[in-house]
């Protein structure tokens, strides 16, 4: 009888482990999987502030909004097309017989998409390695696709690492105009604020699931108090998402997103 | 002494010994009688039962045993929730609403567009006088048409606006910014803010019109785009 309550404790327990940690990765973030996002939950915080201060800066016209169905395991690939997209404007046979942007006077702005949007996705999904063994994308399975993809269009594909954000280095790339791949372990969006004026209400929705995002910008509040002293400073990117809902957003950093893996690329 | 004389003193003694009442005598030894009895009654039983079922079934070993299959049953109660309860908390609350986000958008040819259109109950506003390359019409998982989007540009009123549109089963909240202005045709109210960016103005706008709610971004070369609003929704 004993030994049979001993291997029921013993069930038990596993079962229960293996219920918790299911979502813990245990490998590397070059074997990690990209996959994309959904279940977002809410989060607020308050900051009560005599005076804000902000810096910010994005990449003249932006860069291209394109998102698909959060239940796609495709956010890599569409992230390698939110790139090329914007390298459109420069090199137009990345993308052949297709304009990327709409300019009206001063007004400039990518458009949407499209079905030639949709083929330079689709063809990512099997340069990258999309999906194979387990849904996603890794890092390297990235980085080759998109290689793969610029010099089978006559142009080369030039990357720097940027470690797991070095935000003076990405500050730097986003103001030389080169965009940032950013590989997320999990990650909140900011979405919008309720302000008096002497208090801040920040929301914010946060996903565990690791996805993929490009960079173009930043900004940077810094809360001071009545004597000028900085009481809280809150640090955002300007991303492109890859989800209908936030399209062109501020990633919350301060702990609140985890970056694996920061990337600036350059095709020429 | 011979042994004759010892057996007589013996047999004297022994008829010289004191008896007490069978009363008294009860009185002295009836607790002690009792206890004993209940005892070993209870020995008894024990054995009579041990020897049924070669098992040791006394009071104190069946209270063990039912505290024993109290504990494995309630250890099976949480494993079973353990597995279950995720599932069950993972189905949507309110199942008939969507998030954009779990919509599938395919995009398709201004043909296609209305042809999809017309097989829906969608009535959505006229759009046929603005110039549209890019049409997206938004699924749910039931392949239903549940929204879209397009990108138009007028070069008359200078504007490069993107509209996504849905039904009103799809949460589409959208945040035009806290001090927003209302614009009002025939009792139709577009709630929109207006930014300057550099060079050009950034309006941010919302309305529904026959169930069907819009979220428009319009980066126009003048502030007032109201001939915009009256266009698209007159």
């Amino acid at each position: 009888m004993k030994k049979k309550i001993l291997i029921c404790f013993v069930t038990v327990f596993v079962l229960l482990s293996i219920n918790v940690f299911a979502g813990f990765k245990l490998v590397s973030s070059d074997e990690t999987k990209y996959c994309g996002g959904s279940d977002f939950t809410d989060e607020s915080e308050t900051i009560s502030y005599s005076r804000r201060e902000t810096d910010s800066y994005n990449i003249m016209g932006e860069i291209p909004n394109y998102y698909s169905q959060a239940s796609n395991t495709n956010c890599a690939n569409l992230a390698g097309t939110v790139i090329i997209g914007y390298y459109d404007r420069y090199c137009e046979e990345l993308i052949p017989n297709f304009k990327a942007y709409n300019q009206l006077g001063s007004i400039f702005k990518y458009k949407i998409g499209g079905s030639e949007v949709q083929a330079v996705t689709d063809s990512l999904y099997g340069l990258m390695g999309t999906d194979i063994g387990v849904a996603g994308t890794t890092y390297n399975g990235f980085q080759s696709g998109m290689k793969s993809y610029a010099n089978s269009h006559g142009y080369d594909y030039i990357t720097e690492d940027l470690g797991n954000l070095d935000f003076s280095k990405y500050k730097s790339a986003v103001e030389a105009n080169k965009p940032v791949a950013l590989f997320l372990n999990n990650y909140s969006f900011a979405m919008g604020e309720q302000n008096n004026g002497s208090a801040v209400v920040i929301n914010s929705q946060h996903c565990t699931i690791a996805h993929v995002v490009v960079g173009y910008g930043y900004k940077i509040d810094t809360y001071l108090n009545s004597n000028g002293q900085v009481v809280a400073t809150r640090t955002y990117l300007k991303v492109a998402s890859g989800f209908s809902e936030y399209g062109l957003a501020y990633l919350c950093l301060d702990g609140k997103s985890k970056v694996d893996r920061a990337t600036s690329v350059l095709i020429q | 002494m011979d042994d004759k004389n010892i057996e007589r003193n013996l047999k004297d003694s022994a008829d010289n010994i004191g008896t007490k009442d069978f009363s008294e005598r009860w009185k002295e030894i009836s607790g002690r009688i009792k206890a004993d009895t209940e005892k070993d009654q209870a020995i008894n039983k024990d054995l009579v039962l041990v020897e049924a079922s070669g098992v040791n079934t006394s009071q104190s070993a069946i209270r063990k045993n039912f505290i024993i299959s109290i504990c494995t049953l309630f250890l099976i109660i949480v494993v079973i929730l353990a597995i279950v309860l995720p599932i069950v908390l993972n189905i949507n609350e309110n199942p008939s609403y969507l998030n954009p986000s779990q919509l599938a958008y395919k995009s398709m040819s201004k043909n296609e567009f209305y042809a999809e259109l017309k097989n829906s109950e969608m009535e959505l506003v006229d759009i046929s006088d603005f110039e549209i390359d890019v049409y997206y019409l938004a699924y749910n998982d039931e392949m239903e048409i549940v929204g879209g989007r397009f990108e138009a540009v007028d070069e008359v009123y200078g504007l490069i606006v993107e509209i996504n549109f849905y039904k009103d089963i799809v949460n589409s909240i959208f945040d035009v910014g806290p001090e927003s202005k209302e614009y009002n045709i025939d009792g139709l109210i577009i709630e929109y803010t207006t930014v300057f960016d550099d060079e050009f103005y950034n309006t941010t706008a919302t309305a529904t019109k026959n169930k069907i709610r819009y979220n428009i971004n319009c980066l126009s070369l003048e502030e007032d785009i109201s001939r915009f609003f009256e266009k698209i929704f007159g």
